[in-house]
């Protein structure tokens, strides 16, 4: 069975970003000065396994560096489900693995882990066995259909979180009894239907049907299926309806050129929310449009795209297209560029006697990403864009470029894996951020984090800076619970800078998850003074972190501040140190203490 | 003078991912032209009810359109609106099969009423069972291939084998629609899905044999029905050792180390008897001693191929090599200095409004005419300006062609003719070992013209199972520029795509039953890629015992 993702076309690969990046854990050897030979031959091993530890053979796993054009290395699991990719770079890598029936663990907001590994690491990949939608398709008669595609399409996962773009369908055709079996499925809500355009395209006998959704409706009135992994859920049978879908015919055009482009043009259904299902079609090079059929009444978005080979991407403004009832001809759809940041990746070296002899991060070990602003986005538009414009890292002089990125407003991040180094700051000129200079105000560089960045279509914004810096510590120690207190469940340990002049850093704002046997672990902190508490998660679906340095989250950090500046717990790390053994009260001893009277 | 695309085998290398995808694109459809197509499917003689018919043109330039109508109670299907195209017929039934010797293609040309495409269909016979490992485990999207040998109702025997089946997550897999006669059922892993390093075990018959001669033959007769077809699959756990290939590479003439070499390996898949060179993604760049080593290679047969670059000056021969149970460690690989051929490619149109070229968007290909090369073929993109450079020649003549980038469209050119100093080559471009050829210029013309045609006899329609063949050639003073039509239906319709504005000649080629042999010939004239739809009328000369 294929699996596809639901939006096809050459945006695919950089949707698998976000799609099957499974629940890894890295390990890596202790930063030493001297390179290992793994590091030396350019080295990722790894072993995959399921979720009860027992190790998969068979498996075939992609190690893939981000942002590059560059073929995946693939390779395969042995008996013991271990594997090893050998010749590669120093940049990061993602790795993904497949085996038939099984499928991903989904991402835990909670595992800080990272995804995103270096040559010398070793990586775990957990899957476990998907779940099973069977029934049988039969016509109004009753009669078998025989060689029809049977869908299903993930609308929420299995934490009842409505499925990112990205999400997941699986098909299979029906047999000669007319049942089929649909496997390998994680947990979530899927809907199931028969018909319509579709990727096996057996032999076309059902392509220009509307697809009928079990029991036997459109999709508006599809049951809701729900699938638990390596369970089996039967009965999900479909009526089919026989119904001819509409056509959408169009065509695709440069905003620059007068013939029309090779392009690839992608359908979205406005109902199927975040996940949208979509159908992809070819135009090539001179010809005179693209068509979609089999289409059921509804809304559709119609988005236009073209490669180019300096691998750039441009993309028409999605056009909103109502069917009811008939065919729907000359829809026009112009591409336009995307925009493009770039700028340059600088180190600063820590002057600090404690660091001197350790390891340097390495420039292409650096990874920066711009991520889009969700709350501002409309979520019937089509979703696909925002994986376009995937990670990139630096090239040996350090300048770095974010290409292809849809209009709208992003914060730029980036992450670097080097034990002694943290991130220190991303700027952009200030003209290019969200808040407009006032008149008479120096055009001072604005910080990239802290502050969204509004882009439009063909925007080229240059002089961005990323600094990271060397000199970082870290922090390991235990969460000691006075006697009638219990640590409530999710919860992380905050760092928040003490310094009033870091109070708005983002960069200086920390968190990691207190782990079931209450140790906490933080990395790559800025050096400097913070106040440290115990909190809540901040989010069920994303890693706190990320939700902590949203640029729209000023207030939950000056709710965190307050919090830790009554808690008064402090803690100051030096420029590479190692604090180790560190004992944090829980409740804070000060707080405890305290008398409701004196609160007041 | 060489007309038309000149080699095929290019195109069908650099289909890559764009097939993975379904692809649709639509002409305005020309509302005069469009075609009905009538007939009834039959099952033992009895027309039988909702059976879908589909029409799909065939995959010319990725287009892919489909049309379909369902049999009403009396097994009478009628589909409209078709406009003219290339297009394959059938019922969509898969748990039928069809008779023998249907004609499923079909061209229509002009506004047509297409009637009697009849089916005649028997109920298919099923063969279900699971597939296990010695160690009771199901094995999941395991390639099922089966192969039948039949006898049909004319007595001839044939056998076939068919391999797009595959075991769900139980193991469990079920084929459908099967013609009567003798199967034999085998299981294997699909060596494409799996980086050519997973299969785990030899291809196993029914029920656990690995050699086909002792496979259980299951007769299958009209509708029959076999279960518990189960196969024991013995897997092999040696086979996921993997091992180390180092080897040298050194100039052929002095023995000197040769550095900073991009090699690449081939595996040999040898299935079913089927085999084919599959291009491994282990890349290796020779050290300052010539060294190179390839990790963690499962056993299998290999090749190691030098990367052909632009900025390469030397080539080296595939040096073959296998791995069985230990490290390859003693590969040498001998350069020789690679020739290259540069130039210009130049855009003739004999058009009155030429569609514009994007250069950038189409490569050159070469390849050795001695036609053993070895599968192996340079390619060199063309420059927004026209010029391009192919290097890693082979000495020898070597041919050029052209083709578009990621397998899509050359835009309807093709190479009319190559020129070296002024002086077209035919046969290729000689190149010696170390030669750089320069000012090479390469023509291309509009190709984008289709002649479209029907062959009648003076008294009608074609007599039924006549055979047909079109040719057609530039010039009928030379014999060799002739070629056949690829496709010619059972009704006589033809169509000859992807030709160049000019002068041709059409010679129809009719063969009766009884071997009566029957031609006729029309000259046509391509100009701006349209030619009007031409008849050809063979007149059939009496047969042996016909009186006039």
């Amino acid at each position: 069975m294929k699996l596809v993702y639901s939006l096809l076309g050459l945006a695919v690969s950089v949707l698998a970003l976000t799609t099957s990046v499974v629940t890894a854990q890295g390990t890596r050897p202790d930063e030493l000065e001297e390179s290992t030979a793994a590091v030396k031959k350019g080295v990722i091993t790894g072993r995959v396994i399921n979720e009860s530890g027992q190790p998969l053979p068979d498996a075939q796993v992609t190690v893939r560096a981000y942002g590059s054009g560059e073929y995946p290395h693939n390779t395969s699991t042995d008996r013991d489900g271990n594997f090893r990719v050998s010749g590669l770079r120093p940049v990061l890598y993602y790795a993904t693995a497949s085996l038939p029936a099984y499928a991903a663990a989904p991402r835990d907001p909670d595992n800080t882990q990272a995804t995103s590994y270096r040559i010398g690491d070793t990586i775990t990949l957990v899957m476990f066995k998907g779940g099973v939608i069977t029934g049988s398709v039969k016509s109004i008669t009753g009669e078998p259909v025989v060689g029809v595609q049977v869908r299903a399409q993930m609308i929420r996962d299995g934490s009842g979180q409505r499925s990112r773009y990205g999400a997941t369908t699986r098909e299979r055709l029906t047999d000669d009894r007319g049942i089929y079996r649909i496997y390998g499925l994680p947990t979530g809500t899927y809907l199931v239907f028969a018909g319509g355009p579709g990727y096996l395209g057996a032999n076309g006998a059902y392509e220009n049907d509307a697809p009928t959704y079990s029991p036997s409706s459109l999709r508006g009135n599809a049951a809701e299926i729900s699938v638990r992994a390596g369970e089996e859920t039967r009965d999900v049978d479909i009526r089919y309806r026989s119904e001819v879908g509409h056509t959408i015919r169009g065509t695709a055009a440069a905003h620059n050129a007068s013939n029309t482009p090779e392009a690839w043009v992608i359908l979205t259904s406005t109902l199927d929310g975040g996940s949208q299902l979509g159908d992809s079609v070819y135009q090539p090079l001179g010809f005179e449009g693209f068509s979609f059929s089999g289409l059921a009444d509804g809304s559709y978005d119609l988005t236009a795209e073209s490669f180019h080979a300096n691998g750039e991407i441009m993309i028409s403004e999605p056009k909103r297209v109502n069917v009811r009832g008939t065919d729907i001809s000359d829809v026009e759809l112009i591409t336009k560029p995307l925009a493009n940041i770039s700028g340059r990746v600088v180190l600063e070296e820590s002057k600090a006697a404690e660091c001197k002899g350790k390891k340097r991060t390495l420039l292409t070990e650096i990874l920066v990403s711009a991520w889009h602003n969700e709350k501002e986005a409309a979520q019937d538009q089509p979703q696909f864009v925002w994986g376009l414009g995937g990670p990139s890292f630096p090239n040996l002089q350090g300048d770095v470029a974010l290409r292809n990125l849809a209009a709208g407003q992003y914060q730029i991040i980036a992450r670097q894996f080097a034990k002694y180094w943290y991130l220190d700051s991303i700027t952009l000129p200030a003209a290019a951020a969200t808040r407009p200079t006032k008149p008479g105000e120096p055009n001072r560089p604005q910080d990239a984090v802290s502050n969204w960045t509004n882009l439009k279509a063909g925007d080229r914004l240059s002089g961005l800076i990323v600094k990271v810096a060397g000199g970082a510590a870290s922090l390991r120690g235990q969460i000691t619970t006075a006697e009638d207190a219990t640590l409530p469940g999710r919860s992380y340990v905050y760092l928040v800078p003490a310094e009033r002049e870091k109070s708005q850093d983002v960069l200086r704002f920390l968190s990691a998850p207190v782990s079931p046997d209450k140790t906490i672990a933080l990395h790559n902190i800025p050096p400097g003074r913070y106040f440290i508490i115990v909190q809540p998660a901040l989010d069920e679906v994303r890693p706190t972190l990320t939700k902590l340095r949203l640029p729209n989250e000023t207030e939950t950090r000056a709710r965190l501040r307050r919090e830790a500046e009554a808690a008064k717990t402090e803690i100051e790390f030096k420029p590479c140190q190692n604090v180790t053994d560190y004992q944090l009260p829980f409740p804070p001893v000060e707080t405890a203490n305290r008398s409701p009277q004196r609160e007041k | 003078m060489k007309p038309f695309s000149h080699h095929s085998i290019v195109w069908s290398v650099l289909i890559v991912c764009v097939s993975c995808v379904s692809m649709q694109s639509q002409t305005k459809v020309d509302r005069e032209s469009l075609n009905t197509v009538s007939g009834k499917v039959t099952v033992k003689g009895k027309g039988v009810s909702g059976i879908v018919v589909s029409i799909r043109s065939t995959k010319v330039d990725h287009r892919i359109q489909s049309f379909s109508g369902r049999t009403d109670q009396d097994g009478n299907y009628r589909i409209g609106n078709v406009p003219r195209g290339t297009y394959q017929i059938a019922p969509s039934s898969p748990e039928f099969s069809l008779t023998e010797s249907q004609q499923r293609l079909l061209i229509l040309t002009a506004s047509e009423n297409v009637e009697a495409i009849d089916f005649a269909l028997v109920r298919g016979g099923v063969i279900t069972g699971k597939v296990t490992s010695s160690g009771n485990q199901p094995l999941i999207e395991a390639s099922i291939s089966y192969t039948v040998e039949r006898i049909d109702e004319a007595g001839i025997q044939s056998s076939r084998t068919d391999s797009r089946y595959q075991t769900d997550d139980r193991g469990i897999y079920r084929l459908f629609g099967l013609v009567p006669g003798k199967y034999k059922v085998s299981v294997s892993r699909d060596v494409r899905n799996a980086f050519g390093q997973t299969a785990r075990f030899t291809p196993t018959y029914y029920p656990a044999t690995t050699d086909p001669s002792k496979a259980s033959i299951i007769e299958i007769t009209e509708g029959s029905e076999f279960t518990g077809i189960d196969i024991k699959v013995e897997l092999n756990d040696n086979s996921s050792e993997k091992f180390t290939v180092k080897g040298r590479i050194i100039d052929g003439v002095n023995g000197q180390p040769v550095p900073n070499i991009r090699l690449r390996l081939e595996q040999l898949i040898d299935q079913y008897g089927t085999r084919y060179l599959d291009y491994l993604d282990v890349p290796s760049t020779s050290d300052r001693e010539g060294e190179f080593s390839f990790e963690d290679i499962a056993p299998g047969q290999y090749g190691v191929i030098v990367e052909p670059s632009p900025s390469s000056a030397v080539r080296a021969e595939r040096l073959p090599f296998v791995v069985t149970d230990q490290d390859v460690t003693d590969l040498v690989i001998k350069t020789v200095r690679a020739a290259s051929v540069s130039g210009v490619v130049i855009v003739e149109s004999t058009m009155n409004k030429a569609p514009p070229v994007q250069f950038s968007r189409l490569s050159l290909y070469s390849y050795p005419t001695d036609g053993n090369s070895g599968g192996i073929i340079t390619g060199a993109r063309i420059n927004a300006d026209g010029s391009f450079q192919l290097s890693g020649l082979k000495e020898g003549f070597n041919d050029l062609s052209l083709g578009g980038k990621f397998g899509r469209p050359t835009q309807g050119l093709s190479i009319s003719r190559i020129e070296r100093d002024g002086v077209v080559q035919n046969g290729g471009i000689e190149v010696k070992d170390g030669e750089n050829i320069t000012g090479v210029r390469v023509f291309l013309k509009f190709s984008n013209g289709t002649i479209r045609g029907v062959v009648k006899t003076t008294s009608g329609d074609l007599p039924r199972n006549a055979q047909v063949a079109v040719w057609f050639g530039e010039s009928p003073a030379d014999p060799r520029s002739f070629r056949a039509s690829p496709v010619v239906d059972a009704r006589g319709h033809f169509i000859i795509q992807g030709v160049p504005d000019g002068t041709y000649e059409i010679i129809a080629n009719v063969k009766l039953v009884d071997s009566r042999i029957a031609v006729a010939k029309q000259q046509v004239i391509v100009a701006d890629g349209n030619v009007p739809d031409i008849t050809l009328i063979v007149e059939i000369p009496p047969g042996p015992g016909v009186k006039q």
